[in-house]
């Protein structure tokens, strides 16, 4: 019983010490070996790109002592475009150069930098600086799409609406400025659409300008985004796979909000996706579209995220009531999928090679979104119910294409209502999607009432100040927990450092416990230490197994003679007794049962086996084995043994 | 000539915009990659695009002298419009930089990557291999998407009907099945692109030289060898 009790301890000790020492790597030695490691990348990065900044730095200086004379020769000659462009390049050489050397020594190791979406403060020179806009002060301006309008971040300033966001972006198209006149029109267009989809805040014009003004969302594009994430060259890792996955279902669901309200975007791409920590969010609307616009259709939009089925139905002259606008959003969608998980553009449409290992299902939702135009997604929320069954998988790259619910038929969010049937009579002035409000009116005393614009199915949109206030949230809230899971992080090493600690110190405890209970069990009962044996008479045959042999048999015959024994040490008796009785394996009765027939043949009282104590080898244990049973003693421990001393 | 040449040479000369898309797609990358050889890093993708652009331009004012009668590839004539657009492109450059056109510029075609322009064995290979994967883009929009699917995941990703069947979540003989019909779809839309795109008895035998012309598992070989080398030369992408 007690052995078991030992082993349970020794494996229960070995057990919780090793997994201490596990907590403990992970919780201690590993971030000391990832901050090390850190050090040492960011050291080797810093010496590799600084030498090789410092060797483009000489080879610019060759360059310009080269061109100097060039230069002079141009001066000389009265050629100052030619001479202020040269000048203009060795600066602009200089300038990179600067910008690496700083950009080695202030970025983090193995971050790439990419471009933020932060306003700048100064204007291009050439451009208005956008005059005044009512309400808001502009405070910098962010780079113009190919619109040809100018993009001002303003702030609210005297004047403003109550409940204005901290910043908003305003479009201004100037005709000074070179504005084309059909851009500021196809734009005016899709303001309808932009205000009702909470889009636009306000917007107005002058005699020169027409602008519109929208909440601002900081972060970077898309394409700025995904560039860390494919800078090893890979593929994503699996998280980055999930946060992709994420911000594509966000892109899903803007669409679908879009289509449900009788309008599509049709310039969805990487550059007009906007990432920060709340998500993707899809802006310009500069060629939002309602889906039942009797315009002809036009090709705008970009190269490898534009349908060529859009492309073809607009060269044959299609009107866009004609077609299912939100198929092309689907097929942008999906190309923006393929840029995400490939890093790079569909330069081959639909039968573009993946050549990054994600899983099948990624590949068919992308494939199944840029297929032909009838054989795509029916709807942008069949393509989302797809996605969210991928984000929401603990494995992407182990999802089947037949587990995904466009396949098993599985619910799906619910789809967008139906849109109007294209030129249908009375279909465009029905309220809620292309009339004036339906208004009932709820209190005729105070003159409250509420708009009846909603259609059945169709998202509930708020209005932009309230989208704004929202986002501001939002922002608020995930930066607020993005504290909270630090917090919780930090606790938690904190934690695993104390049950490190403690599991060591259990486990140095049970080492302890094991060892010395351990030896305690592992000795036999020790019988006590008496000073001389029990008296008795008779012929007492020594057997002896003690190492000092002869000390340790006077002490006995001493100590039997002083209790009345006469102990004799005759060999022949002695190797007698030692052939029938096993004298170190028996004890008890059964010692006395076999040791009975030796004892009467010898006419012996009894027989005493000498040995040494199991836990001091100078102690003398005394067997005394007589006819009906034996009995162990301990006698004092011998004198030491006398150390010899060689005489020279 | 084939029937289908002749019409879609009609399509152009009367300014049929889908017909000059379709051009535009079956043989615009071909372009883009040759003018980019050309080129020979003196010139980026955007002005490549530009350019590819013009010689299609210049090609509409100029598709009515072409004569196929005559022997000559519709690929070589439109190589040698892209050519003239690309001497033009650069003999503007030398003239800005001499300042605007003040001496007559010296045509020095060093810049063609050392080639000096001519058609190579390459180039006529590439285009082979657009038109394609015109009919493998033409047969995906005209096959059923789970038929398609099959096909590309059997033939041109290489993987077993087992693993597919797996994936699909279907029978093999189902997977069989998908595969007949998307292969019989292929081969039909590869003889309508190969007569449409050939305007020479060479050009008309390419695809029996290529394997095309064998059975199902020769053919099925000869499209993803002829796919993956297309689709390997992707465009220069910024």
């Amino acid at each position: 019983m007690a052995r078991i009790f030992i082993i349970m301890a020794i494996v229960l000790g070995c057990l919780i010490g090793a997994a201490a020492i596990g907590v403990l790597l992970r919780h201690l030695l590993a971030p000391i070996l990832s901050g090390i490691l850190r050090v040492v990348q960011f050291i080797g990065r810093v010496v590799i790109e600084l030498v090789a900044d410092l060797m483009t730095a000489c080879w610019n200086v060759i360059v310009t002592v080269l061109t100097l004379p060039i230069l002079l020769i141009m001066l000389l000659l009265g050629r100052w475009e030619a001479a202020g462009r040269t000048m203009s390049r060795i600066g602009d050489r200089f300038r990179t150069v600067g910008r690496r050397v700083v950009g080695v020594v202030t970025r983090p190791a193995g971050v790439a930098s990419p471009p933020r979406r932060t306003p700048k403060r100064t204007q291009k020179k050439g451009r208005r600086s956008g005059g005044a806009f009512p309400g808001w002060r502009v405070v910098g301006s962010l780079e113009s799409g190919g619109s040809g309008a100018v993009m001002h971040i303003a702030e609210p300033a005297e004047g403003a609406p109550a409940d204005a966001p901290d910043r908003v972006v305003i479009k201004c198209f100037d005709l000074k400025d070179g504005s084309p006149l059909g851009q500021m029109i196809r734009e005016s267009r899709a303001l309808d659409g932009a205000k009702r989809l909470g889009l636009v805040i306000e917007h107005d014009h002058d005699e020169q300008r027409f602008w519109y003004i929208m909440p601002f969302i900081p972060g970077s594009h898309l394409g700025e985004t995904l560039g860390p994430l494919h800078a090893t060259g890979h593929g994503l890792s699996p998280q980055s796979l999930l946060d992709v996955l994420g911000w594509s279902r966000d892109l899903l669901t803007t669409l679908h909000g879009y289509h449900a309200s009788g309008f599509w975007h049709k310039d969805v791409k990487p550059e007009n996706i906007i990432t920060n920590e709340s998500g993707a969010h899809l802006v310009d609307l500069g060629l939002v579209t309602p889906l039942q616009s009797a315009m002809t259709l036009t090709t705008h939009g970009t190269e490898y995220f534009r349908d060529p089925e859009l492309v073809r139905q607009a060269l044959r002259g299609a009107k866009v009531s004609e077609v299912d606008g939100a198929r092309f959003d689907i097929y942008s969608a999906g190309a923006v999928l393929y840029y995400m998980v490939e890093g790079t553009f569909p330069a081959h449409g639909n039968l573009s090679h993946f050549d990054r290992e994600h899983g099948d299902a990624v590949r068919w939702v992308v494939r199944r979104a840029m297929a032909d135009y009838n054989q795509r997604y029916a709807t942008a929320a069949d393509m989302l119910a797809d996605l969210q069954y991928l984000a929401s998988s603990t494995d992407v790259r182990a999802v089947r294409p037949a587990d995904l619910p466009s396949m098993t038929g599985a619910a799906v969010p619910p789809s967008p209502p139906p849109r109007p049937a294209a030129n249908v009579p009375g279909q465009h002035g029905q309220h809620g999607q292309h009339g004036r409000p339906n208004l009932e009116v709820t209190d005729w005393w105070s003159g409250s009432y509420r708009v009846n614009d909603a259609v059945a199915g169709a998202p509930n949109l708020p209005d932009a100040f309230t989208q704004a206030r929202q986002a501001r949230q939002a922002r608020l809230a995930a930066r607020a927990a993005e504290r909270q899971r630090r917090r919780e992080a930090r606790r938690a090493r904190m934690g695993g450092f104390v049950a490190a600690v403690v599991g060591f110190a259990v486990l140095v405890t049970s080492y302890f416990l094991v060892v010395g209970v351990g030896s305690d069990w592992s000795t036999p009962d020790a019988p006590p230490v008496v000073a001389s044996i029990p008296p008795g008479y008779g012929n007492v045959v020594l057997v002896n197994d003690h190492p000092r042999r002869l000390e340790a048999a006077t002490a006995v015959s001493a100590a039997l003679r002083d209790s009345g024994w006469a102990p004799t040490a005759d060999a022949a008796i002695e190797a007698s007794f030692r052939r029938t009785v096993p004298t170190t394996s028996l004890d008890g009765a059964e010692l006395a049962a076999m040791a009975a027939p030796v004892l009467a043949t010898h006419e012996l009282t009894a027989a005493a086996i000498i040995q040494a104590s199991a836990d001091d080898p100078d102690g003398v244990d005394v067997v005394l084995v007589r006819g009906d049973g034996s009995e162990r003693y301990r006698l004092p421990e011998l004198d030491a043994e006398p150390v010899i001393q060689s005489t020279p | 000539m084939h029937q289908l040449t002749t019409s879609f040479v009609r399509r152009l000369r009367d300014r049929d915009d889908a017909a000059w898309f379709e051009l535009w797609q079956v043989f615009g990358p071909v372009l883009r990659g040759q003018l980019m050889k050309w080129g020979n890093g003196r010139v980026g993708f955007e002005t490549v695009r530009d350019l590819s652009q013009q010689t299609l331009a210049a090609l509409s004012t100029s598709i009515e002298r072409f004569d196929p009668t005559r022997g000559v590839r519709f690929s070589t004539w439109l190589l040698a419009i892209a050519r003239h657009a690309l001497s033009d492109e650069m003999d503007r450059r030398m003239a800005l930089k001499r300042g605007s056109g003040k001496r007559p510029a010296h045509l020095n075609e060093d810049w063609m990557g050392g080639i000096g322009g001519a058609v190579d064995a390459a180039y006529e290979r590439k285009i082979f291999e657009a038109k394609v994967a015109a009919a493998i883009r033409r047969a995906e929009s005209s096959s059923d998407f789970m038929s398609f699917e099959v096909y590309r995941m059997r033939v041109l990703d290489g993987r077993s009907g087992r693993e597919v069947a797996d994936q699909l979540g279907v029978s093999q003989p189902t997977i069989s099945r998908h595969l007949s019909r998307s292969r019989a779809e292929l081969r039909s839309r590869l003889t309508e692109i190969i007569a449409t795109w050939s305007f020479t008895p060479e050009e008309m035998a390419e695809a029996e030289l290529a394997g095309l012309s064998s059975d199902d598992a020769l053919f099925d070989e000869a499209i993803a060898e002829i796919w993956h080398c297309a689709s390997s030369t992707d465009e220069p992408l910024t």
